[in-house]
């Protein structure tokens, strides 16, 4: 009965959640539901977005409203991986001997924010592999476990290219979702003028702690889903691979490559807890089709006769939603 | 299962209405569909003027009736699964119903929540939120078929104008008057008076007597003229038996030989004077310096129709029977002789023979001439008495010749055969003619067509001078008609 209470009080944290990010965040509804979800999901997030549109505020809000350890590393070409994870250092004991010790770097921390992720070498990159996807770090011969819940918020700017290094595919896969933040409008530009007149500091305040969000993660992992719409999901993921034979002729087109297994396990997991915000108890085709967009659009590949056609990512897993029945 | 099933009340209603609807449905869809079938048989039947029939579309409906009602409760039954993906569908309950029934009987407590809240879900939509499908079908089907149906019924049949009836020609009474009874006796009389052989005269004058007596008691005009052409058809009939001139022209005319044709010619009209005529161009034709060949032939045509008369029951008296037989014995007499005497005797006794036939056979058609005239006069006036048109009147019987001789089936393969053709009235050449055989008389080989129609003569000689035994005459005639026959048969071949 205890399990029943917590699935019922499960959108009211979620969506106290809500509440106090908006204090900091004005507008981005969607940004903020979505990386509410990959949160409890235990998935990482890809912010996309131009400068200012909030990118960095939102996950610092995210860390006061759910109480976590944040840090930021800002992501330069001169970054070293050692930078990012920590470094053995030589250190005099209290008996004036030399020894090694490990000095942890800022993924040390529950909530990391990968600031420009994109403007660091691919050798720093993938330092961030390990971290993102299995949540430890080896350094040397040593193996270090992150705390859980730990989440990698990674932010890049689509505009200035000059200087970047574009994200290897295997990287982007670790990010659970890739979320787009579009400039506000002007009501809400209003309202962000208006807000930082007052202070720039976050006032956020703390609704839940880690334990509480591994609770609900564990919580969300039980929600049923009926085979017809795992196998939906499944199709509109297999449905993504221009090389099997039935796909349909708009992925053979338009697709240069499809998405990973990991889509579709991020569609099921995302979804069930996107169920569980929504109030319901079980999975709907609404609730994968909703998160099809962010699940799969920075794992596929357009291929150049979309690009012609200045067809963008999100236009074909539209038309792939569409023509992937329901049974 | 029941614990779940009763926790799913909700479902439980919807699943209802949708099952009772398929039935409902169903009936509805298979009892139109038969009474359509229905209606149509009788309209059909009614506009082909046929009378409807209970046995025929009573069952035939009936048998729509089911055969589509269990289609269609076939197609509209849903099954459980169906109606929770309807109701998800239509109640946008975002496949919280699939779910519950899929994990029905699972009791995690995010299951029993979800089974919860779908049940709820379900409670609070009013049971008319589900689409009714095919709505406005099961009610316009039903409505048509039931109009068709009454359409059907009070139909009426089409109705047939009847055949005009027939209308029968009145009977015309008929009475014989007194004038024609008179007219009749009267005709009797003249029968009686005239120049008839006894024979037919006795015959004649009793068919007339008895048309008298039928006639008196005839009251129908139509009876009348039946009675008086039958009657005309028994004095053709009995002139036809009586005058044997019929029978020489028959078996005479198929002859080849053209002075024998000319004698049928003569036959058929019955006219000595013809008769006369044609045995003197005969005579003219069998001359005494080249008397062999012709003369042969002369008396084998005549001969051979002789045998066939004979056969056909001609008594040996009739006069132009015992004419033609008296001749031609004579002819092969005189030929036999020819060479013992003097040219000119051999000239006389030709013509005697010649003017001695020609007398007795004239003399015979004189009367037979008489008979048919009579018969003709006697007709006549029974046409005029009794008021018989020439169109009413049967048509006479026309003489058949014996086949094969004179209608040729084939006239390409006669004139292919002509080098070979053979039979009686033909000694040209004949079947087999180059066979080389013994001649006994002149005890040397010759050729079997050079000396079969010599034979023939011979033999045909002595049989009609008697002097061959009349047990062999008929093995003898078998042969050569057999030999004849062959060679024709050959020949038509």
């Amino acid at each position: 009965m205890e399990n029943i209470e917590k699935v019922k009080n499960f959108s009211q944290v979620v969506s106290n959640i809500k509440t106090e990010l908006r204090r900091d965040v004005v507008g981005q509804e969607d940004i903020v539901d979505n990386v509410i979800i990959a949160i409890i999901a235990g998935g990482n997030v890809l912010l996309e977005g131009v400068p200012g549109v909030g990118k960095t505020r939102l996950v610092r809000s995210l860390s006061h409203v759910l109480n976590l350890p944040f840090s930021r590393i800002q992501f330069t070409p001169d970054l070293m991986p050692s930078d990012v994870t920590g470094s053995n250092v030589i250190v005099r004991d209290e008996n004036g001997n030399m020894k090694s010790e490990f000095r942890k770097g800022p993924i040390f921390a529950n909530l990391v924010l990968a600031d420009e992720i994109n403007r660091a070498t691919p050798k720093t990159q993938s330092a961030m592999l390990e971290v993102m996807q299995e949540h430890k770090i080896t350094v040397g011969n040593e193996t270090y476990a992150l705390a859980e819940p730990f989440f990698v918020l990674a932010t890049e700017n689509p505009i200035e290219q000059d200087g970047t290094y574009p994200l290897p595919e295997a990287q982007m896969d670790r990010f659970i979702f890739k979320l787009i933040m579009k400039f506000p409008g002007n009501d809400e530009l209003a309202d962000i003028v208006k807000m930082t007149q007052i202070t720039m500091a976050e006032t956020a305040g703390t609704v839940v702690d880690g334990a509480t969000i591994l609770e609900m993660r564990a919580l969300a992992s039980s929600v049923p889903v009926i085979d017809e719409v795992l196998d939906y999901a499944v199709r509109l993921v297999s449905g993504t691979h221009p090389e099997l034979d039935k796909t349909s002729d708009t992925a053979k087109k338009y697709i240069k490559y499809g998405a990973s297994p990991r889509a579709a396990q991020a569609l099921i997991t995302c979804a069930k807890v996107r169920a569980l915000i929504n109030g319901n108890f079980n999975v709907s085709y609404a609730d994968v089709e909703a998160l099809a967009y962010p699940v799969l659009r920075h794992r596929i590949k357009v291929s150049y006769a979309a690009i012609n056609e200045h067809l963008s990512v999100d236009d074909v897993i539209g038309m792939l939603i569409k023509e992937t029945k329901k049974k | 299962m029941s614990t779940a099933n009763k926790k799913n009340d909700g479902f439980g209603r919807f699943k209802k209405k949708l099952r009772r609807n398929a039935w409902i449905k169903s009936l509805l869809f298979g009892v139109s569909c038969g009474l359509l079938a229905a209606a149509g048989i009788i309209i059909y039947q009614k506009m082909t003027t046929v009378s409807p029939q209970l046995l025929l579309y009573l069952p035939i409906g009936a048998g729509v009736a089911l055969f589509t009602g269990l289609l269609a409760f076939l197609v509209l039954r849903p099954s459980i699964k169906k109606i929770a993906r309807r109701l998800d569908d239509e109640l946008m309950l975002g496949e919280k119903v699939q779910t519950m029934l899929e994990y029905q009987d699972s009791q995690e407590d995010m299951l029993v929540l979800q089974r919860e809240d779908a049940n709820e879900k379900l409670m609070n939509k009013p049971l008319r939120s589900v689409r009714d499908r095919y709505f406005w079908l099961s009610v316009i089907l039903p409505v048509l078929a039931c109009v068709c149906i009454t359409t059907a019924v009070i139909l009426p049949v089409k109705a047939v104008e009847p055949p005009p009836p027939v209308e029968e020609e009145p009977e015309t009474p008929f009475e014989l008057s007194s004038w024609q009874e008179s007219a009749l006796l009267e005709l009797i009389e003249q029968v009686k008076s005239s120049d008839m052989e006894a024979a037919p005269k006795a015959a004649t004058v009793a068919e007339l007597e008895g048309l008298l007596e039928t006639l008196r008691v005839t009251t129908v005009e139509k009876e009348m003229k039946s009675h008086v052409i039958d009657t005309i058809r028994v004095l053709n009939q009995i002139i036809r038996d009586h005058n044997s001139a019929v029978m020489f022209y028959k078996y005479l005319a198929v002859s080849e030989y053209e002075p024998v044709k000319g004698i049928a010619m003569s036959m058929d009209m019955i006219s000595g004077l013809e008769a006369k005529e044609a045995l003197n161009h005969a005579r003219e034709t069998l001359r005494v310096d080249d008397i062999n060949a012709p003369m042969t032939a002369f008396i084998s045509a005549v001969s051979e129709a002789l045998a066939i008369i004979q056969e056909e029951g001609l008594s040996k008296e009739e006069p132009i029977y015992r004419a033609f037989l008296t001749l031609t014995a004579q002819l092969a007499d005189i030929g036999a002789q020819a060479d013992d005497y003097t040219r000119d005797w051999v000239q006389a006794r030709f013509d005697e023979a010649f003017a001695e036939a020609s007398d007795e056979i004239s003399d015979a058609l004189y009367v037979q001439h008489i008979n048919r005239e009579v018969k003709n006069t006697t007709v006549k006036r029974l046409m005029e008495i009794f008021g018989i048109s020439e169109d009413e009147l049967p048509r006479e019987e026309q003489v058949q010749l014996p086949s094969g001789d004179d209608e040729p089936d084939d006239e390409e393969g006669d004139e292919e055969d002509k080098g070979s053709e053979g039979g009686i009235g033909n000694m040209e050449v004949l079947y087999g003619s180059d066979d080389v055989i013994y001649d006994p008389v002149q005890n040397t080989y010759v050729k079997y067509g050079d000396v079969i129609n010599g034979y023939y003569a011979a033999v045909s000689e002595k049989i009609l001078v008697g002097k061959i035994p009349d047990t062999l005459q008929e093995y003898i005639t078998n042969y050569f008609d057999t030999l004849y026959d062959g060679s024709e048969k050959e020949t038509e071949s």
